[in-house]
């Protein structure tokens, strides 16, 4: 028996977990029903517990960077200086992107993947379950670390999440902790993503073939390669930052023969790669709730597969787009160009696929439906914002301007962040037992929704007619469209607030309504890609530990 | 089963802690490769500019001689660039130079340290437009080296250029820009 | 409640469509310039989105009628279908031959862009710093007395408002998109950018160019502009008026509203400096461009607070700006005595001391030939004292007198200026009039003991402006004028230190015409004081004969006292 395994068990796993004290292990307590206390939460091993975890902190996360986003509005609501200073203004948009990004939209994913991907393939636990904990904990210190610069002496990092040197080399005592900070964030994802990827590999129930596999935990597992290739890359580029800076070597100084845009090469060699970090598992979820709310099997299942492993790949050679305006040789130019423009045509398939699943499908709108068909569109709008600075000369215009903030919201706030509150509105039933309140839920994604239009459209608008990124304060030309958004931001704030209670009033009974092992109609038919989607066969809540008997895999393809 | 499961497990682990590790070094190795792919693929100016530079030090006062081409002439310009409000006056002594492919030209550089402690500075040079570099060969330059400037210190230091005859035509101006970095602090 | 209403304004025109007319506080789309190069990216840019957005019509279209028509609710069956290999294709094949168009067209773009440094007429150098941009116009016969170089930094009024809550931003004209002193260009010109930053990396921007580029420290970027084609490039802006302003494209509203705005612009922040041109210059003058845009890389704090300025002028009006800007003198003196704010006269003594004092005294005001003025008891003592010392020089030592090279109003400037500099932080000013007093008071002074005329007929009766004297004479003679006046600067062997003080040892000057040697003697030029006033006629001759016929020149030539003499006498009158 080693670490490196999770035990199946011989008991009837449909009962609940009370009846598994029989099962006596002699190293650890992970085959246990949950501890007592807190300390059930500290050294759990259990996926279910893990998951849990990952999602209510990077909930946590989300408000906290959310508040971030808060006073950068707050100070753009009009023109002039109000409330915050440069540079702490500097830092808010700095923390602000490294909180979303590593605080909450890939822990979030890494929670979703942690409590559904071994239920949808059959397994009774993740591979690697000690490790699961350990890299919980490590994103936690990691986060709180990053945080902890905020009271440092000369503030936060003020750099930009990229982190560009040499302006990130005048960062005060705050510098060394960043680095720090980045490295555990990395050793965490990296855990997490050998234990997913161990999972998927060594743990599927027999029959459960790669190609029989929820598409949710295909993408999961090509996202988990991509952080494995590029983690240690950000954590190398940050490393040689901290050794230029205390250490005398030259990576990144001219005067030493280093060269700052080398960094920058580094960079995005990871940055772009960890783009699709964020939005691979979100085409995950969205391809799992789209067929079950359109009571159609998912179309093409082959050629999404196909489509999300030609992006990975392709996501390696494109990462120059991001700075097309730093002096490189017009053959470089022109070979990311066409590299990135390439990847429209798998996204486009992605698309296409999706608009099919629903054609001539049954539709009904739950919340979980209304906010993947919301990811669609206006994923899809990022994504033709994406297409236009990804042509060169355009993006000499658009460049650090605010339409790429309006691109990249567009991609990640009604795209990735909309299919986790998605996903989450279609397992919480699930994980609780207890139905969400629907016309609550359907008020949060109308409110979420329109807000969200107020307040990116018009970054395009004002982006276009010049106004540049990251500037506390900007020209008049540029008022009225930042006051609307200022006050989209502020709307689709307080949004936010109904969704935290719609979780905690489900997880404390919501509707009253018990809840079917299928909840949803369709959803164990529809709800697992080309077979039957595995978890809806459990009791809702699953009991703590389940498949410890390996279910049967139904094809669910008319033939 | 469960002992099998966990052999292959632990396997997988090693093999994906590997490819981590590897992704790290990678992440090094990028920096050798940059200087490959973008110097000697891309032929992207300032970095083959630092390539170059080292290796003229290297080479210094080997001068391979040209055919000094009399019918044209290249304009080359002459700019200084203080980094970072470093306390010193630093200029070419002659702002521009019409000069003959194919024959060497000295042209100085002066700097002076105005201030009343030593500066330690190391000066980079930068070519523009980009593609001009593998025509501009400098046989003498004071780039990469450290200076020590003494309070109040002046240095004259000269550079010895040629442009190479096979330069296009096209290109009738070149931009030589030197940049001063103080590293007294890195010392 | 204007807000109110502008804001109800905003919410109703969210939901009109794109084309519809605005106000200049909805800035909505890409300019499209006024270059070829930014028509170009204009003109891909407007495709590619119309090609965007028939995509995006086509895709969601299908997808809504699929939302509206196949519902549960409507009693819809649901089909079983799953895969389409044909369809597939299709839809893989469709993106990819839009993607390859788009790809080809902005193919050639790019191409286009990057044909710089081939056959241009100019160049620019641009420094990024922290944070405020340096520009130097590089002469195109490498003389560099006839470079430009200047800061251009964000202009008072806009500082002002930021950081004043009393200010209302949207009462300052081009907030945040102003800055001290512009960039001029001439227009149909091909302009070559070489970009360079001193500390971190920066972007220089200007929409209307077409394009932004990377500043990066060590390194140069480069990156070229040619302002043409448009109606108003004659510089006639009257066109503007002749179209009705309803009529107006996009493109004729932002050139006009600029061009007028600045044309009508009462004062230009910048039209007082001496070495700034003035408002008169740019009252005489039409400008047929102004081009804002700002820094686009995250550069720190000031990051949003370093904007970019451009304007562009017909050649022959580029070329007058050019005379104005190198010789400040000759431009229509608009010196003021009104008493000034602290802000303002620290603001253009930047300019003032960039122009007279930085080479001797350093830009930092550490010093160089001449001593710091950091924590010096001469800055930061008495203000009168420091005015004065400016006024007069300091006798023996090298600083020359400023009061016949700078106006009332510039001497303040500066002082105000090294005062509250350089970590001085003297939080107090003097004013035009106050120097102007100064002024007076020596002059009332030397009138009422009859000194002025006497002393100056005192120094020039002492010695005979008439006597002949041999050249061995006037060499001996000139070596102890030398090293009183000129070694300083020219260092007693002569060799100088260039680039700031050139040498005179096989200069060209000293081994050259003889009458153009006087000439720059007499009036000075640049960093180099006019003795025209401080010498008399023999130690001046003296001086000559030594530098022609000494310090490894051996000319052989000089001029007598008295020719020198009819020289100084017909040096104009102090201007009053």
């Amino acid at each position: 028996m080693s670490v490196f395994s999770a035990k199946r068990y011989d008991g009837d796993d449909h009962n609940t977990s009370h009846n598994l004290h029989e099962h006596h292990d002699e190293h650890h307590d992970d085959h246990h029903g949950p501890a007592k206390g807190i300390l059930r939460w500290v050294f759990t091993t259990n996926h279910k517990d893990i998951g849990t975890l990952y999602l209510v902190f990077a909930l946590a996360m989300f408000f906290v960077g959310g508040a971030m986003a808060m006073i950068i509005r707050a100070e753009l609501f009009q023109p002039g200086l109000q409330l915050v200073q440069p540079e702490f203004f500097n830092s808010m948009t700095t923390m602000h992107a490294l909180v979303m990004v590593f605080g909450m939209m890939m822990p979030a994913f890494v929670g979703l993947a942690n409590w559904m991907l071994p239920m949808m393939i059959g397994a009774p636990d993740m591979a690697l379950p000690r490790m699961n904990n350990m890299s919980f904990w490590l994103l936690v210190a990691g986060v709180l670390l990053l945080a902890s610069t905020l009271f440092m002496e000369g503030g936060a990092p003020a750099a930009g999440w990229t982190l560009y040197p040499p302006l990130v080399l005048q960062t005060k005592a705050a510098f060394p902790f960043a680095v720090f900070s980045v490295h555990l964030l990395g050793i965490s994802s990296i855990m997490g993503s050998i234990n997913i990827i161990a999972t998927i590999t060594n743990m599927r129930a027999p029959g459960m073939t790669l190609w029989k596999m929820p598409i949710f935990a295909w993408t999961w597992l090509i996202t988990a390669f991509l952080l494995i290739a590029v983690m240690p890359v950000f954590a190398g580029a940050v490393t040689m930052l901290l050794t230029d800076k205390f250490f005398g070597t030259s990576f990144f100084s001219a005067a030493g023969g280093g060269d700052p845009v080398l960094y920058q090469h580094i960079f995005w060699f990871f940055g772009h790669p960890e783009v699709y970090i964020l939005i691979l598992p979100s085409f995950g979820v969205a391809s799992t709730i789209i067929p079950v709310f359109s009571r159609k099997p998912l179309f093409g299942y082959g050629s999404m597969v196909g489509a999300t492993i030609a992006i990975a790949l392709l996501s390696f050679v494109v990462w120059s787009h991001h700075m097309f305006t730093v002096g490189m040789p017009i053959i470089g130019e022109l070979f990311f160009m066409w590299a990135t423009i390439a990847i429209a045509v798998p996204t486009g398939m992605k698309v296409f696929n999706w608009v099919a699943t629903m054609w001539d499908g049954a539709m009904s709108f739950e919340t979980p439906m209304l906010f993947a068909i919301a990811f669609v569109v206006l994923f899809t709008i990022g994504g033709f914002t994406g297409v236009m600075m990804a042509l060169a000369p355009l993006d000499f215009q658009y460049h650090d301007t605010y339409f790429i903030v309006a691109h990249f919201h567009y991609v990640l706030v009604p795209g990735a962040t909309f299919i986790i509150m998605a996903a989450v509105y279609y397992w919480l039933p699930k994980w609780t037992g207890h139905m969400y309140n629907e016309k609550i839920g359907r008020l949060h994604f109308w409110l979420s929704t329109v807000s969200v239009n107020i307040l990116f459209f018009p970054q395009h608008f004002v982006g276009l007619a010049g106004m540049p990124r990251r500037i506390p304060d900007y020209a008049i030309q540029f008022s009225d469209w930042n006051m609307i958004s200022s006050i989209g931001g502020f709307i689709f704030g307080a949004s936010q607030l109904l969704f935290l209670y719609i979780v905690i009033d489900t997880i404390r009974g919501g509707t009253g309504e018990k809840v079917t092992n299928e909840v949803w109609e369709g959803a164990r038919q529809y709800g697992g890609g080309i077979v039957e989607g595995l978890e809806w066969t459990l009791p809702s809540p699953p009991p703590y530990h389940t498949f410890t008997e390996p279910p049967v895999i139904k094809s669910i393809l008319p033939h | 089963m469960t002992e099998n499961l966990a052999k292959k497990n632990t396997r997988l682990v090693q093999i994906l802690v590997l490819v981590a590790i590897a992704m790290f070094g990678f992440g090094y190795a990028l920096v050798p490769l940059y200087n490959w792919v973008c110097v000697d693929l891309l032929g992207l100016k300032d970095r083959a500019d630092i390539q170059q530079s080292i290796a003229d030090k290297r080479a210094l006062a080997k001068e391979t001689v040209y055919t000094v081409d009399k019918s044209r002439q290249v304009v080359v310009e002459f700019a200084t660039v203080l980094n970072g409000n470093i306390p010193m006056i630093f200029s070419a002594q002659t702002q521009q130079m019409k000069v003959h492919p194919g024959e060497y030209y000295t042209v100085n550089f002066i700097a002076q340290n105005t201030s009343d402690r030593a500066i330690v500075a190391q000066a980079k040079p930068s070519l523009s437009p980009g593609a001009v570099t593998d025509f501009f060969e400098k046989t003498q330059c004071f780039c990469f080296v450290e200076q020590t400037f003494k309070p109040k210190e002046t240095k004259i230091m000269p550079i010895r250029f040629v442009v190479k005859p096979d330069l296009a035509a096209d290109y009738k101006t070149i931009t030589l820009l030197y940049t001063f970095f103080d590293i007294t602090d890195k010392k | 409640m204007n807000k109110t209403k502008q804001l109800f304004a905003s919410l109703v025109l969210t939901f009109l469509s794109l084309g519809t007319a605005q106000a200049s506080n909805y800035a909505t789309n890409l300019t499209s310039g006024t270059t070829w190069l930014s028509r170009t990216v204009y003109e891909l840019h407007m495709h590619i989105l119309w090609i965007c957005v028939f995509i995006g019509v086509a895709v969601f279209g299908v997808m809504f009628y699929s939302i509206f028509h196949h519902r549960k609710s409507k009693g819809h069956k649901p089909a079983q279908f799953y895969h389409n290999t044909k369809v597939e294709v299709i839809w893989g094949t469709i993106p990819a031959i839009i993607i390859i168009a788009m790809g080809w067209l902005s193919t050639g773009v790019m191409r286009e862009m990057y044909n710089v440094g081939k056959d241009y007429d100019m160049t620019v150098l641009v420094t990024g710093h922290q944070f405020y941009w340096e520009y130097k116009i590089l002469d195109k016969n490498g003389d560099a007395a006839k470079d430009i170089r200047f800061d251009s930094e964000l202009d008072v009024a806009s500082k002002n408002a930021r950081d004043d809550d009393e200010i209302d931003p949207l009462t300052v004209p081009n907030y945040l998109l102003n800055v001290n002193e512009p960039l001029v260009i001439p227009i149909k010109k091909k302009i070559r950018f070489v970009l360079t930053a001193a500390d971190v990396i920066h972007s220089w921007w200007v929409p209307e160019l077409g394009w932004k580029k990377d500043a990066n420290p060590g390194f140069t970027n480069e990156a070229w502009a040619r302002v043409d084609n448009e109606p108003w490039m004659t510089g006639d802006t009257d066109i503007c008026d002749s179209i009705p302003k309803e009529q107006w494209t996009e493109t004729d509203k932002q050139v006009c509203v600029a061009v007028k705005a600045w044309n009508n612009l009462d004062k230009k922040p910048w039209s007082s400096g001496k070495n700034s041109v003035k408002k008169e210059f740019w009252d005489s003058v039409k400008v047929a461009g102004v081009y804002r845009g700002q820094c686009t890389e995250l550069c720190g704090a000031g990051h949003g607070f370093m904007p970019v300025v451009v304007v562009a002028l017909k050649q022959a009006d580029y070329d007058k700006w050019k005379e104005a800007r190198l010789n400040p003198g000759t431009s229509p003196n608009n010196s003021t005595m009104a008493d000034r704010e602290h802000e303002e006269l620290v603001y253009k003594g930047n300019l003032v001391y960039t122009a007279k004092c930085e080479s001797c005294h350093a830009r930092d005001g550490g010093g160089a030939v001449g001593p710091s003025l950091k924590a010096s008891s001469k800055v930061t003592g008495d203000i009168n004292e420091l005015a004065t010392i400016i006024l007069n020089g300091n006798g023996k030592g090298m600083m020359p007198a400023f009061s016949k090279a700078l106006e009332a109003d510039e001497i303040a400037e500066v002082v105000t200026y090294i005062r509250d500099r350089f970590g001085n932080k003297k939080d107090d000013e003097i004013q035009p009039s106050a120097v102007q007093k100064i002024l007076g008071g020596q002059g009332s002074v030397s009138v009422s003991s009859g000194n002025d005329a006497e002393g100056k007929a005192n120094t020039q009766k002492d010695i005979d402006v008439n006597a002949k004297l041999t050249l061995d004479e006037l060499v001996s003679k000139g070596e102890t004028v030398y090293a009183n006046n000129c070694a300083g600067c020219h260092q007693i062997n002569g060799e100088g230190m260039p680039p700031m003080f050139p040498a005179l040892s096989g200069s060209v000057l000293v081994n050259g015409d003889i009458d153009a040697q006087i000439n720059l003697m007499l009036n000075g030029k640049n960093s180099m004081p006019s003795f025209g006033k401080t010498l008399n006629a023999v130690d001046f001759a003296a001086v000559l004969a030594y530098t022609r016929n000494k310090l490894g020149n051996s000319k052989g030539d000089f001029k007598q006292p008295s020719e020198i003499q009819a020289l100084i006498a017909a040096l104009p009158a102090d201007a009053e």
